[in-house]
């Protein structure tokens, strides 16, 4: 947590290095274009969005920390390990993301889904070697998609106003409430498996786990800040987040 | 029709012997949308069999990546901070080889389907390949471009030249045997300019040259492009509403289906279900134009602070929402962008330019004397490309006579990664 809290200062600190500011150009436009009173494209792709200035200023600080910090280690992870051992790391911690799965699927009532994600979870934990080996996916029985805020949203909870939230980007009110739900039932190894080590190995030890467990997530998200190339991108990003949200809930 | 179709059958080596062209969309417009399916997709596996060395994880390490360089140490605004360096992309042999640049359409990025796509090809037949964006798209315009005002072809291929002998620099000019050029759509044309600055300039002397699907005079394609959306809706909210009647189409189908997320052909099974008719085809072409060059009119408009259609003297900061801009920006149509900003921009920099001038320069018939007599450059095109008129077609022929190739359908674009048009590509480059 310490070494988090020091990377976002250095990142703030980055962002304030005084750089030569931006000047406009002699050439002045005949025509100005005029902005409208009231955008009409957008509002049949209109999110609500009242925290619009919060969330773009922290879309921003989220696209620098990738930039500067986040994505260099993970390229490096990606440079330095086979991509054997990196589907590895991967299928390990997908593996633990199956018991939130599967109390989601229980708790909006799919027993399709719930026994789909329990016949991973203990058919990769034993033959798939504690999760190494994805033997079901493979065999063609992919991870089911379902989250505590899709449950919510199954029950009638509303997704609140959109939210980008540090870090883990693009979120909603009650989704970033489903995310903590989540990840409390999520088990991490460094919970149980260093409990014979002393105080010192073990802090060390839970650290790289977290640290690694950090880098493959952003190993696994494809999504790259700016990668649309377009200005609007907050927009689009919005939109299509919304959109698939929405989507997945009723599915 | 009087329009000869040359379509020769080229590079049909025994496998292909004596097959007919087989593209699936006869449409233009399902071409141009759909492109190809990955099932007609070339095979890269018959460049070269992947052999035992390919099944090396570790073989592969450090030939695709995705570079970054500073051209122009300048003050970037707040907003588009991310654009101070142009992106590429870089695909190497280890050995000394030859040097293929491929340059991507309007608006569209050195990552985009085509180019990667290409890239992977040619790198397996033993080319570097270097992709580039268009100097259309954002990234290009904040940090290759000179003038930082873009769709201006001598301008902009400057640019490029520039950025392209840095890149060669930092390659290293040792390693590189020979050089090649392709482009498509704007890239294709841009190309062909390229290679006539290259006569004077004699940094890189090409040995080929390949222009895919490009326009012969950039005005008169941006106007047809133009129009597929004037011409198909009433007002703008008419536009929104079909672009929200295809998303509402797209939901319903991926609610329904069990497919967990959005692959390549999900559009193209949408299509297969309920035919998504030709006018909406129209207005989604249409559509995907404005909204490119809506980011492209701001884009320039910020780093200039002509105050087109960022107020002059307005900085954007980064917590300000940008959808009143979208907005204004979505109603900027190619002929009112270079109506109402690139020619007063022009005139500006050089009060003897003309409107007249200015879009002459930009046509391939003002370099006509020149890639009359280069052998070293071709075109392949299709007999339906919608930003093509029949004027330009007997330009292409009269100009490039047997370097012209005809393919009998594909739109714009659409059939670039179809096998048999890839392996003409192979066949031009390594002949």
């Amino acid at each position: 947590m310490r070494v988090l809290l020091l990377v976002l200062l250095l990142v703030l600190a980055s962002g304030c290095a005084t750089t030569p500011e931006h000047q406009p150009g002699p050439f002045q436009a005949p025509v100005h274009r005029g902005l409208p009173e009231d955008p009409e494209v957008e509002r049949l792709f209109l999110v609500e969005d009242p925290w619009e200035g919060f969330n773009r200023w922290m879309y921003h600080f989220n696209a620098q920390l990738d930039r500067y910090v986040y994505l260099p280690v993970v390229h490096f992870y990606e440079a330095v390990l086979p991509d054997s051992v990196q589907q590895g790391v991967s299928n390990v911690f997908n593996n633990f993301k199956e018991i939130p799965i599967f109390v989601n699927s229980v708790l909006q009532g799919n027993p399709k889904k719930a026994s789909v994600s329990l016949g991973r979870f203990v058919f990769n934990t034993t033959i798939g070697l504690g999760g190494l080996i994805d033997v079901l996916g493979k065999g063609g029985i992919p991870q089911e998609n379902e989250d505590f805020g899709q449950t919510l949203g199954a029950w009638g909870v509303p997704p609140g106003p959109y939210l980008v939230l540090p870090v883990l980007g693009p979120s909603g009110l009650r989704d970033a409430g489903g995310t903590a739900f989540d990840a409390v039932l999520t088990l991490n190894p460094a919970d149980f498996v260093f409990d014979g080590m002393g105080w010192a190995a073990r802090g060390t030890a839970t650290t790289a786990v977290y640290g690694l467990k950090a880098v493959d997530a952003r190993h696994q998200v494809k999504f790259r800040y700016y990668e649309t190339g377009s200005p609007f991108e907050y927009q689009l990003v919005r939109f299509v987040y919304t959109k698939k949200r929405e989507l997945d809930i009723d599915k | 029709m009087h329009r000869v179709v040359l379509f020769c059958l080229f590079a049909l080596t025994a496998a292909f012997s004596a097959q007919a062209y087989d593209y699936p969309f006869t449409n233009p417009y399902e071409a141009t949308v759909f492109g190809t399916l990955p099932r007609d997709e070339f095979d890269l596996s018959s460049v070269r069999p992947a052999g035992f060395s390919d099944l090396n994880p570790l073989r592969d390490l450090g030939v695709v990546r995705s570079r970054e360089m500073l051209l122009h140490d300048r003050p970037v605004p707040e907003i588009l901070w991310y654009d101070d360096t142009l992106q590429y992309t870089l695909a190497q042999q280890r050995d000394k080889a030859p040097l293929l640049f491929i340059l991507a359409g309007t608006g569209s990025s050195h990552e985009s389907a085509t180019c990667s796509f290409l890239q992977r090809v040619f790198h397996r037949a033993g080319f570097h390949v270097v992709t580039l964006s268009s100097p259309t798209y954002p990234n290009f315009v904040v940090s290759a471009s000179a003038t930082q005002v873009p769709g201006y072809i001598p301008h902009d291929v400057a640019d490029l030249y520039q950025a392209m002998d840095a890149i060669a620099d930092q390659l290293g000019r040792d390693r590189i045997s020979s050089f090649h050029l392709a482009g498509y759509s704007l890239g294709g044309t841009q190309a062909a300019f390229l290679a006539e600055l290259d006569t004077r300039e004699g940094r890189f002397g090409f040995e080929k040259v390949l222009l895919l699907n490009p326009a012969v005079n950039l005005m008169t394609s941006a106007i047809r492009l133009d129009h597929l959306l004037s011409d198909n809706v009433a007002d703008r909210s008419e536009a929104a509403r079909t672009v929200a009647g295809l998303v509402r189409q797209l939901s319903e189908a991926y609610r329904s289906s069990d497919q967990v997320n959005f692959g390549d052909e999900f559009l193209f099974a949408l299509h297969r279900n309920r035919t998504i008719s030709e006018k909406e085809l129209k207005i989604l072409i249409g559509v995907a134009f404005r909204l490119s060059l809506a980011s492209m009119v701001f884009t320039s408009d910020t780093c200039t602070g002509a105050g087109y259609i960022v107020p002059r003297g307005h900085r954007i900061v980064k917590d300000e929402s940008l959808a009143p801009y979208l907005d204004s920006a979505v109603g900027v149509s190619f002929e009112d962008y270079v109506r109402e900003y690139l020619l007063p921009f022009l005139q500006f920099q050089d009060p003897a330019i003309t409107p007249e001038k200015a879009v002459a320069a930009c046509s391939l018939e003002a370099i006509g004397p020149f890639l009359r007599g280069a052998e070293g450059v071709a075109v392949m095109t299709n007999a339906d490309d919608p930003i093509l008129t029949p004027e330009n077609f007997a330009f292409l022929e009269r100009t490039f006579g047997p370097r012209l190739t005809v393919f009998p359908v594909g739109g714009h674009c659409g059939n670039l990664r179809f096998r048999d048009n890839v392996a003409a590509m192979l066949d031009f480059f390594r002949k």
